[in-house]
């Protein structure tokens, strides 16, 4: 089967702009019929990956871009995303980031630091190369494995 | 982001009247639920039925009205669609909050 391109767009860095683009992916992944569970698997992915690239990789620089493109294999649905900011940290893309800590007080309860436990738990497979300043992020998500995952 | 409340007996039921709790409108919606909750009921219930998505940036809105509540009063979580669901279930903080199926249901078990 040929990959056929469900998605290419761009988006400024921005939480708007973030926000408006997972908006318009959601649409294109019902349109194209991809079940319910697999859709919100990867618009959090998705969310969670985009989200760092605002938060981290174009922190205190002017807000770049976001490139993004979904394709549909035979087998699973691609995301592909790069952007031009700050490199991934390597103990991120390790499986198994650690969900924060929630034994502590009512009031030490976490408020972030889940992104990379989210992405990790919701995609089949990551894979990330740092080419020429630019950062390729790509996360697999099977389609046969939709009752495996939630 | 707009909020609309409820109060039944000692209950203030806030309906959170948004598609997506995310990182765009997190900081928005703690502005929000500080100003809906400034009337001071000890039991509070968001009412998430209309919410589709909630990403960690929205997740972490939530724990922190939770937090700025104060251990006196306290927050309950209800009518969770299915994404939102599985976000408080994936970080455990389906442990931390108390979840209702119905908003309706908060009220009846905490009058009792």
């Amino acid at each position: 089967m040929v990959p056929r391109h469900l998605v290419a767009l761009s988006s400024r860095a921005t939480d708007g702009a973030v926000s408006k683009a997972l908006r318009a992916i959601e649409t294109a992944l019902i349109e194209a019929r991809i079940d319910a569970s697999l859709t919100g698997r990867i618009e959090l992915a998705m969310a969670e990956a985009m989200n760092n690239v605002v938060e981290h990789g174009y922190a205190n620089r002017p807000a770049g871009a976001i490139h993004v493109q979904i394709d549909i294999l035979s087998e699973a649905i691609r995301v592909r995303i790069r952007d031009m900011g700050r490199p991934v940290p390597d103990h991120l893309l390790d499986r198994g980031a650690a969900l924060p800590d929630l034994s502590g007080s009512f009031n030490t309860l976490p408020e972030g630091g889940f992104g990379w436990f989210l992405i990790h738990d919701q995609t089949d497979e990551i894979r990330y190369q740092r080419k020429a300043d630019e950062n390729h992020l790509e996360l697999l998500f099977f389609r046969d494995a939709g009752a495996k995952k939630e | 982001m707009q909020l609309s409340s409820q109060t039944h007996n000692e209950t203030q039921i806030v309906y959170v009247d948004a598609v997506r709790i995310d990182a765009a409108s997190a900081i928005q919606f703690k502005d929000a639920m500080r100003a809906e909750t400034a009337t001071g009921a000890q039991h509070v219930v968001l009412n998430l039925s209309g919410v589709k998505f909630v990403d960690s940036s929205g997740l972490g809105a939530i724990v922190a009205t939770m937090k700025h509540l104060g251990d006196a009063r306290q927050l309950d979580l209800a009518g969770l669609t299915p994404d939102v669901d599985k976000v408080f279930r994936l970080t455990r903080m389906d442990t931390i909050f108390c979840i209702h199926k119905f908003a309706k249901d908060a009220v009846r078990r905490h009058a009792s």
